[in-house]
C-alpha cells in the first residue's frame, strides 16, 4: 500500500448538524483564547509523539566505546570507538495496512545519550505492525550541503568527487588481526544507493500523548547475514569501495530490532 | 539669655545653611561628572559564511560593537603587561594570528594555534582544554605571558584618555578601579574574545574556485582530488567549510607520549584519549608554520611527507590512519605530494592577513 502521511484525513462530513458543532467549537475556541490572560497556557489540539530509545549491544554484550572484547562471526575481535549515522524515511504501518510516514531526518551518535532518542511527531493513535527506516539517506534527500550546516552534519559529508552526499555510516575502532596486533578498521557507507533499508514486523500501540518504543542495534549484525564481513579478507576500510560498501548496506537490514 | 540663644540659633543655622550649599554644590558637581546614564551597547551579529555552522556564542557575553571595538585596541595594546607584550605580539595578523613557536616555561615547545574562525570552535588549545572562549585569554595575565602588574594595570586603564569611556560603552563599567582584579581580567577577557569570534577567514582561491569565480592550476586541482579522496584522505579530520572536524585524533606523529604529547589526555585522564590532538583548521596553513602541536615540522612538504611515510602506530592512532596498504602512510607520487602543497596554500586568504 502506498505511504501516506502521518497528517489526518479531514472528515468529509456535509451535514449540517456536523456544521453547527464545528461552528459552535469554534465559536467556543474562540471565547476561549479571547478570555485567557497572560500566564495562562497556551491550549493546543493533542498530538501523538513516539519515541524510539535506542540502545546497542554486540551479541548481547551492551556496547562500550573502546572497549576491544566483541567479536565478530569472522572471529575478528574488535572494539567500537565511534559509531555515527543517519536515521530517515520512516514509516508506520497500522494494523489495517495503511503506512504512516515521516520526512525527518536523525543525526545519530551512539555515544551521545541526547542523539538517541528519536522523536516522531503527529502520529494517529491505533495499532501497528511493522516499522520502516532507511540507516543512510536515499538518492532523493542524499544531496551534498542540503541538510543543516551543523558541526555533525560537516563532518559526514561525503565529498561531492566521491559521489557527494553524506557519510551514512561511521562505524570505527580497533580489531586484532591475523597477528594479533591492533589496527584500525573503518566502515563507512555513503553514495547513493547504499543506504540500509530497516523493517521491524512487529505489533505494537501508541496511544494519545506521548509514547516510547525501544530498538537496539546489534553492532555485530553489520559483520554477518547475508554477507559474513571479515576484516582481514574483506579490508578495514570500506569507503570508495562499493564491493565491500554494498556488503556491509545489505548486512545493515537487520542490525535493529525491538528491544 | 534668650536673644544669645537665639543669635547661637542664627550662626547655627547660617552654619547649617553654608554647610547645606556646599554639599548641594558637590552634589552638583559629582552629578555633572557623572557617566552618561546606562545605556546598552549595540547588539552585533557575526556574519556566517556560508556552509559554516553556527558559532558557538556566549550568553554572558554577547557580541555588542563598543565590546569588539574595546576588544580589538585591547588586543594590540601592551597596557595589559608589564613586559610590553600585547596579545599580537604573539599572534602576527600576517601569520593568520599565529606566532612562528612558543617555548614553555618548562622547556617544552609549542605551536601557536591561529585565531581564525575561533567563533565555531567548541574548545580551544591543542588539547582542548579550554572550553570557552570567553576564558582564552585569563591565563595570559602570568609572568609567562603579560607578566602583569595588578596595580599598574588599574592605574594605567584608569587614566588612559580612552579605556574608561570604552569600558563604560561596553560593560556599563563606571570605573575600572571599582572591579576586584579577577572581574577586571574577566572583561578584558570578554572584551578580547569577542573580537576573536570576528576574526572569520573564508575567502581563499579555494573558497572563490567554490563560487565559479576563480581557477585553479593543473596542480593544484590535482592536489584538491587527493585531498576529498581516500588517496590522501584529508577530508575526514579537515572536514568542511572549516577544514577541520573540530575533533580529537591521534595523527600518528608519536608511538611514545611524555609531557604536553600526552595531549588530549592531560585534559580527560581517558586512556584513549592519550597522543590525541585537536585537528587544526587547514585555512591559512601556509601561513602558519611550524606545525604540528610541538611545530615539529617546518614546511607543508615536511608535513605532507609524514603522512606519507612516517606515520607511526600506537594503541591510540586514529582508525583512519591504518588503511590496508597505507598502514605507514599515503604512498603518495612526488608529483602528488607536490599537488597536494600546492592546494592547501589555495586556502590560504590573503585579505584576512592583510596582503590584500
Amino acid at each position: 500500500m502506498k505511504p501516506d502521511s502521518y497528517t489526518f484525513v479531514p472528515v468529509k462530513s456535509k451535514s449540517l448538524s456536523f456544521l453547527f458543532v464545528c461552528l459552535w467549537a469554534g465559536f467556543s475556541a474562540l471565547l476561549i483564547i479571547s478570555c485567557k490572560g497572560e500566564g495562562d497556557p497556551i491550549i493546543t489540539t493533542p498530538s501523538n509523539k513516539l519515541t524510539l530509545k535506542i540502545g546497542y549491544e554486540s551479541d548481547g554484550l551492551e556496547l562500550k566505546k573502546g572497549e576491544l572484547i566483541y567479536v565478530n562471526d569472522a572471529g575478528n575481535k574488535y572494539s567500537v570507538s565511534t559509531l555515527n549515522y543517519y536515521l530517515s524515511a520512516f514509516a508506520l504501518q497500522d494494523v489495517g495496512g495503511n503506512w504512516h510516514t515521516s520526512n525527518d531526518i536523525f543525526y545519530v551518535n551512539a555515544f551521545d545519550d541526547q542523539t538517541n532518542d528519536i522523536l516522531l511527531q503527529n502520529i494517529p493513535k491505533g495499532e501497528y505492525q511493522a516499522i520502516k527506516f532507511s540507516i543512510g539517506l536515499n538518492e532523493a534527500i542524499n544531496i551534498s550541503n542540503s541538510l543543516p550546516a551543523t558541526p555533525e552534519n560537516i563532518n559526514m559529508a561525503w565529498p561531492d568527487m566521491m559521489g557527494g552526499g553524506y557519510h551514512f555510516l561511521k562505524l570505527e575502532g580497533n580489531f586484532l588481526d591475523s597477528n594479533m596486533k591492533t589496527i584500525g578498521f573503518a566502515m563507512h557507507l555513503g553514495k547513493s544507493g547504499f543506504h540500509s533499508e530497516v523493517m521491524i514486523s512487529q505489533p505494537y500501540i501508541i496511544g494519545t500523548g506521548s509514547s516510547t518504543l525501544s530498538i537496539q542495534m546489534n553492532v555485530a549484525e553489520w559483520f554477518r547475514n547475508p554477507h559474513l564481513y571479515d576484516f582481514n579478507v574483506q579490508g578495514n576500510y570500506s569507503m570508495g569501495i562499493d564491493s565491500s560498501m554494498k556488503k556491509l548496506s545489505e548486512n545493515g537490514k537487520d542490525v535493529f530490532t525491538f528491544k | 539669655m534668650v536673644k544669645m540663644y537665639s543669635l547661637l540659633n542664627s550662626k547655627k543655622l547660617l552654619g547649617l545653611a553654608a554647610v547645606v550649599m556646599i554639599v548641594w554644590a558637590a552634589s552638583c558637581k559629582r552629578e555633572a561628572e557623572a557617566p552618561e546614564p546606562k545605556q546598552l551597547p549595540t547588539p552585533y551579529e557575526l556574519p556566517v559564511p556560508p556552509g559554516f555552522p553556527p558559532p558557538y556564542l556566549s550568553s554572558v557575553n554577547p557580541l555588542t560593537e563598543e565590546g569588539i571595538a574595546l576588544g580589538k585596541k585591547l588586543y594590540s595594546d601592551p597596557i595589559l603587561s608589564s613586559n610590553g607584550l600585547s596579545c599580537s605580539s604573539c599572534h602576527h595578523r600576517e601569520k593568520s594570528f599565529s606566532t612562528p613557536i612558543f617555548t614553555s616555561s618548562s622547556g617544552e615547545k609549542q605551536s601557536v594555534p591561529p585565531h581564525v574562525n575561533l567563533a565555531f570552535n567548541p574548545d580551544y588549545n591543542w588539547n582542548g582544554n579550554t572550553p570557552e572562549l570567553d576564558l582564552l585569554c585569563m591565563a595570559d595575565f602570568e609572568p609567562e605571558f603579560f607578566n602583569t602588574n595588578k596595580d599598574s594595570l588599574y592605574s594605567r586603564l584608569s587614566k588612559h584618555p580612552e579605556y574608561p569611556a570604552m569600558f563604560n560603552k561596553a560593560f556599563n563599567i563606571t570605573d575600572v578601579r571599582l572591579l576586584d582584579y579577577e572581574l577586571l581580567k574577566n572583561r578584558i577577557c570578554f572584551a578580547i574574545s569577542q573580537y576573536m569570534r570576528t576574526l572569520i577567514s573564508a575567502n581563499s582561491r579555494f573558497d572563490r574556485y567554490q563560487k565559479n569565480r576563480e581557477k585553479l592550476t593543473e596542480t593544484e586541482f590535482d592536489g584538491m582530488v587527493i585531498f576529498f579522496t581516500e588517496k590522501g584522505d584529508c577530508f575526514h579530520c579537515h572536514a568542511g567549510r572549516l577544514f577541520t572536524d573540530n575533533l580529537f585524533h591521534n595523527n600518528g606523529i608519536g608511538s611514545s607520549f611524555e609531557g604536553l604529547n600526552k595531549g588530549r589526555f592531560l585534559v580527560t585522564g581517558n586512556p584513549a584519549d592519550m597522543g590525541l590532538f585537536s585537528s587544526p583548521t587547514l585555512r591559512n596553513i601556509e601561513y602558519t608554520a611550524p606545525y604540528m602541536h610541538d611545530g615539529r615540522f617546518e614546511t607543508l612538504e615536511e608535513v605532507v611527507e609524514f603522512y606519507n611515510s612516517g606515520v607511526k602506530h600506537s594503541s591510540t592512532l586514529d582508525p583512519i590512519m591504518t588503511k590496508a596498504g597505507k598502514e605507514f602512510g599515503l604512498q603518495l607520487s612526488t608529483y602528488e605530494k607536490q599537488a597536494l602543497v600546492a592546494f592547501l596554500k589555495t586556502l590560504s586568504d590573503e585579505e584576512f592577513v592583510g596582503l590584500k
